[in-house]
């Protein structure tokens, strides 16, 4: 198991290589600086991404980011993304082929609390989540300040609908 | 572009004076009774008909200042039409309701060429939009984001004098957000919203005399010294209601069918070709900034200006207000005018 990190624009990249499995950490800002498609050579079966840190991405960088996608399925590539960020799911709301055959574990996604006011970006798990939100019902989540229920705070049916693409 | 004219002061109407009429072509009597109370304010006479028979007859006796309808008439047959006659006998323009919920006729909406302006909000944003969008019209005033802020509210100017400050303004706007105590939702849409913006009239906006895009194809992350006419005006504020934020460029060369262009790629998901692979940008600038905001406005000066403001509701929760569709305006000037 090998770990190491590279940095294209404004865009960390720290990704560890098990067997033929990669194991991708992505951090910053995705835009016209970053360079995403010669990741796709490190690749043999499968990749994790991780973009809870992924704050930002620009329509230049969707553009580079659906390079790297066709990339890895051009290599038959399993992909699975990992806590994607709420600027992640906005793009894969908008543009399909921004997750494209992907398998998303889990997402941030925004929920405010009307108790005493937090908002916040929460994760959430698809697996134990799969029911409701196949129902377009957000999940249930704890206030982190004062343990009250907090409600989603986006449309689900516009959220949410990332996860019925093919 | 800091507007110096005074705003939200209140205009005195001398008594006998005819501020016009506004017609609101509409089914619905209830929805009749909300748009009259909301443009009664305006001191313009408001007349209200269920249909574009009727709409035409009245058109045949008095010319309306302004016509309010419902976007289920702009696409039933006869409604693009009266539309244009309404237009073509002086009417100062045509503001479309749409309809909560009715986010799946959009495409075809954004395929008629008499939409300029669809309010899609539902109360209380919907009288704010109304308010503002028939005031412009009426009194063809129409730059600045005051008009959509309280009174008093101090917006940050920033000018944009190269071309990779883009990134570190973006960071700017998105301290200042979460300094006005929005969430991370918010400061998330606002800073793709100015981002896209400003890439737009950094880069896009600049065209020679004979009208090339002569920036288009440049790489997105070169630096680059902004000549003086290419420099980039960004403006924000918020005012517990909206975050508002204005990209202002200095060539006007943006119009009305290319922004419904785009507007359509908004409406229109999916779509593997939504993303340009063959030119410097992606082209779904427009789109995206649509997709951020509650409320779209883009005011055009052909050879002046394009000022492009972006209002994200920031009161309610999106599931409060339950639109799955923005608002979007676009009001024109002459080239000439000076305001």
């Amino acid at each position: 198991m090998t770990t190491e990190t590279l940095s294209t624009g404004r865009l960390d990249i720290q990704f560890t290589a098990e067997g033929g499995t990669l194991d991708v950490i992505m951090r910053g800002q995705i835009d016209e600086g970053t360079r995403l498609v010669g990741l796709a050579d490190k690749v043999q079966d499968g990749i994790t991404i991780d973009l809870e840190k992924v704050s930002f991405i620009n329509s230049v960088g969707v553009r580079e980011w659906i390079r790297l996608l066709r990339a890895l399925r051009k290599r038959g590539a399993a992909i699975r993304m990992r806590r994607c960020s709420e600027a992640m799911i906005h793009q894969m709301n908008m543009i399909v082929e921004a997750k494209g055959n992907a398998e998303v574990e889990s997402f941030f996604a925004p929920y405010v609390c009307d108790g005493c006011g937090y908002e916040g970006s929460m994760c959430l798990d698809v697996s134990p989540n799969a029911t409701k939100l196949s129902q377009l019902q957000a999940p249930a989540v704890d206030c982190p300040e004062c343990n009250d229920k907090m409600e989603f705070n986006e449309i689900p049916e516009r959220y949410l609908l990332f996860l019925e693409q093919v | 572009m800091g507007e110096t004219a005074p705003e939200h002061t209140i205009n005195t109407i001398p008594e006998h004076a005819d501020r016009g009429l506004i017609l609101v072509v509409h089914r619905d009597r209830k929805t009749q009774r909300v748009v009259h109370r909301i443009l009664g304010s305006t001191l313009c006479t408001v007349d209200a008909v269920a249909n574009v028979v009727q709409a035409r007859k009245l058109l045949g006796k008095r010319v309306p200042e302004l016509v309010v309808m419902d976007h289920n008439m702009l696409l039933e047959e006869g409604g693009v039409a009266f539309v244009a006659e309404a237009t073509a006998a002086g009417a100062r323009g045509c503001l479309v309701l749409l309809k909560d919920n009715s986010a799946s006729e959009l495409p075809s909406l954004f395929t008629v060429d008499a939409l300029t302006n669809l309010l899609a909000n539902p109360m209380p944003l919907l009288a704010e939009e109304l308010t503002v969008t028939a005031l412009k019209l009426l009194r063809d005033d129409i730059f600045g984001i005051e008009k959509y802020l309280s009174w008093g509210i101090e917006c940050r100017e920033i000018v944009l004098n190269n071309a990779t400050q883009r990134a570190d303004v973006v960071d700017r706007l998105t301290g200042d957000v979460r300094a006005f105590g929005l969430g991370p939702r918010v400061a998330s849409l606002a800073s793709l919203a100015t981002d896209e913006l400003l890439s737009n009239a950094v880069y896009n906006a600049p065209v020679d005399d004979a009208g090339e895009h002569f920036r288009a194809a440049e790489a997105r992350d070169t630096y680059r010294d902004l000549l003086p006419r290419e420099k980039v005006t960004l403006r924000y504020g918020c005012d517990a209601r909206y975050l508002a934020i204005e990209v202002t460029d200095q060539f006007g060369s943006l119009d009305r069918h290319t922004i419904l262009h785009y507007l359509a790629k908004a409406a229109e998901r999916g779509g593997v070709d939504k993303i340009d692979f063959s030119s410097a940008g992606a082209g779904m600038g427009i789109a995206l900034t649509y997709s951020c905001c509650n409320h779209l406005i883009y005011n055009l000066q052909p050879g002046n200006r394009t000022q492009a403001i972006g209002l994200i509701d920031v009161r309610f929760k999106p599931t409060e207000l339950g639109s799955m569709v923005s608002s979007f305006n676009v009001f024109s000037r002459d080239p000439g005018d000076d305001q």
